[in-house]
């Protein structure tokens, strides 16, 4: 069914911060889609609370551009093998760059907040 | 049928016409996190396989099917070219051509939607140009035949929005997330 989308603007935010937040998160170490959830929202003080349903559409974006590089690993024996997520030399660049958009971006934004920081 | 393999075939059902490696990568990976976390993965499934639709695209063969398929359709829809024919529904197969063609920006992105458009514009354009060009060659044969400037006229726009559909439309439609 064809219908149009409503926008909420929170759901916009997250997206848009998702991209830079996979890539650091990734950054530290290579993890799989299932630990992801749990381990993104603990690395962030549940700052950044994702599913399924934003988490593996971001990662397949970001593995189309080529800045992850995916690899199945069977780790444990009768088990399901895991699709490991490491960054490329494309995503630490995409991710420097990204980092210094977002730094004094956030600084700014924050700024303009002025006494409501303290509410 | 457990729980985790009906919520995998509704994600199979969401990733319609995508490639099947890339249909059994994802639910493998799916699968694995199923194992990890002992749940089953959140969200609507079907929804998320439409999503991921749209990050894989579909397959090269049904690209290739939509792509193919338009050029009859096109051909149906050539006025001068079923002319002899005069019963033929013409126009009910241009409605179809762009549906196709709308069918085929809508799953495959704009770039097959352009594709589309275009082989069903090829035989349109064709049979424009046998009727500019070569009417009077064709008169040796078919006794009076004539096509009005205005036929040629809407021929020529109605060829042309058919790539234009394809590549516009299919960037304008919004899927349920």
């Amino acid at each position: 069914m064809i219908v149009a989308r409503k926008v909420d603007a929170v759901s916009e935010l997250r997206r848009g911060a998702l991209e830079l937040a996979l890539l650091a998160y990734l950054n530290r170490k290579p993890d799989f889609g299932g630990a992801m959830i749990s381990g993104l929202a603990e690395a962030t003080a549940g700052g950044l609370v994702i599913t399924e349903g934003s988490l593996y559409p971001a990662l397949g974006r970001l593995e189309k551009k080529g800045f992850l590089n995916p690899e199945f690993r069977k780790e444990v024996e009768g088990r399901k093998p895991r699709k490991y997520y490491t960054l490329t030399e494309e995503g630490v660049l995409r991710l420097k760059e990204l980092k210094a958009a977002w730094i004094p971006l956030v600084d700014g934004v924050t700024l303009l907040f002025g006494d409501e920081n303290d509410e | 049928m457990s729980e985790l393999d009906n919520y995998l075939k509704q994600v199979r059902k969401g990733m319609r016409f995508v490639s099947g490696f890339n249909k059994t990568s994802f639910c493998n990976e799916l699968a694995a996190q199923a194992e990890y976390t002992g749940t089953l993965p959140g969200g609507n499934p079907r929804a998320l396989g439409k999503a991921m639709r749209q990050v894989y695209g579909i397959s090269m063969w049904f690209r290739i099917l939509l792509i193919t398929t338009a050029f009859p359709l096109g051909l149906l829809s050539t006025p001068m070219i079923v002319a002899w024919f005069p019963e033929f529904p013409a126009i009910l197969f241009l409605l179809l051509t762009m549906l196709w063609v709308m069918l085929a920006s809508y799953y495959g992105g704009r770039w097959s939607g352009l594709m589309t458009g275009l082989s069903a514009a090829v035989p349109r354009i064709i049979g424009l140009l046998v009727f500019i060009f070569a009417l009077e060659f064709i008169n040796q044969y078919f006794d009076s035949y004539q096509v009005s400037e205005g036929t040629l006229a809407t021929v020529f726009l109605t060829s042309l929005l058919l790539p234009l559909i394809g590549f516009f439309v299919g960037g304008r439609i919004r899927r349920p997330d």
